[in-house]
């Protein structure tokens, strides 16, 4: 994940759809279905309507991995988030070790949880795979497909 | 002459340790010419903690008045959070940018590294602000 700020490296966000976690406790996001030899090095959250967790503990957002031999998903980055209560932010959380799926059964998903009981939840978020791209192929940059670079 | 998709992340002078429980100031930034300040990003290189049983806090002062304020839990290394500010700032030159964190004062203490950096939209003519450990970059979101 260093990599990512201390290279030319490049990140680019894809999958994106939102999550209205207004009416319940967990709420699945996007599901992503990663191309073959993707290198996925994290994951972005963004609040587009503010965010009040209910039952006054913080909740989480979860990026998950599921490599479609039976396991079902297995959490991979998890965010836990007090109120965000400012439209725009945005969380970028590395994952601990870059994964490379094997191929394209594997799908990768976003999930917001609530605390339980107490107040009402709101807010709108969404979520993002973040992965390196090979600027040298083109083919890589598409319609749609916003990237950012950063470097030191 | 403002650049419209131009975010430039400038680093503040010094990293955060927040192992202490005191509050720790991350650096200061000066603006050196107009310049519209749009938020601000803080990035985690060694996983940060909260010391006691409530969210720490990570603050962006301007004149020495805290106008934000985030309240964080645990981040892994290598999280990069941006604050956009809820509405933009235009600073002349001589504004003054801190940002601090603070651990809670019960429990133990926090512990982690932390780096803040300010978003501005500039003319690419003026830069705005000098200091060490300036970067820039593009994100088109």
């Amino acid at each position: 994940m260093q990599r990512l700020w201390h290279t030319e490296s490049e990140m680019q966000r894809d999958g994106v759809s939102n999550g209205d976690i207004s009416g319940g406790l967990a709420t699945a996001l996007a599901f992503y279905v990663p191309a073959f030899t993707e290198q996925i090095v994290g994951c972005m959250f963004r609040v587009v309507v503010p965010v009040v967790p209910g039952g006054g503990a913080p909740g989480t957002l979860t990026f998950s991995a599921d490599d479609g031999l039976g396991g079902g998903p297995v959490p991979i980055a998890r965010w836990t988030m007090v109120p965000l209560l400012i439209q725009g932010i945005y969380i970028y959380v590395p994952l601990l070790a870059a994964i490379a799926p094997i191929d394209d059964t594997w799908t990768l998903s976003f999930e917001v949880e609530t605390a339980s009981g107490g107040g009402a939840d709101a807010g709108i978020v969404q979520g993002y795979v973040v992965k390196e791209i090979d600027l040298s192929d083109p083919s890589v940059i598409g319609p749609g497909i916003i990237y950012g670079r950063f470097s030191r | 002459m403002y650049t419209v998709s131009e975010l430039v992340p400038m680093s503040m002078e010094n990293a955060g340790d927040v192992s202490a429980v005191a509050d720790t100031t991350l650096g200061t930034l000066i603006i050196r010419a107009n310049a519209k300040v749009l938020g601000w990003f803080f990035l985690v290189e060694n996983t940060l903690t909260k010391g006691g049983t409530l969210a720490g806090t990570l603050s962006l002062k301007l004149n020495a008045v805290e106008i934000q304020t985030w309240n964080y839990v645990t981040s892994p290394a290598g999280t990069m959070v941006y604050v956009p500010l809820v509405d933009s700032l235009v600073c002349p030159p001589g504004y003054t940018f801190q940002m601090l964190v603070k651990t809670k004062p019960t429990g133990t203490g926090g512990t982690g590294n932390v780096r803040g950096f300010l978003s501005v939209m500039w003319n690419l003519d003026t830069p705005p602000a000098q200091g060490t450990g300036r970067q820039t970059g593009r994100t088109d979101w």
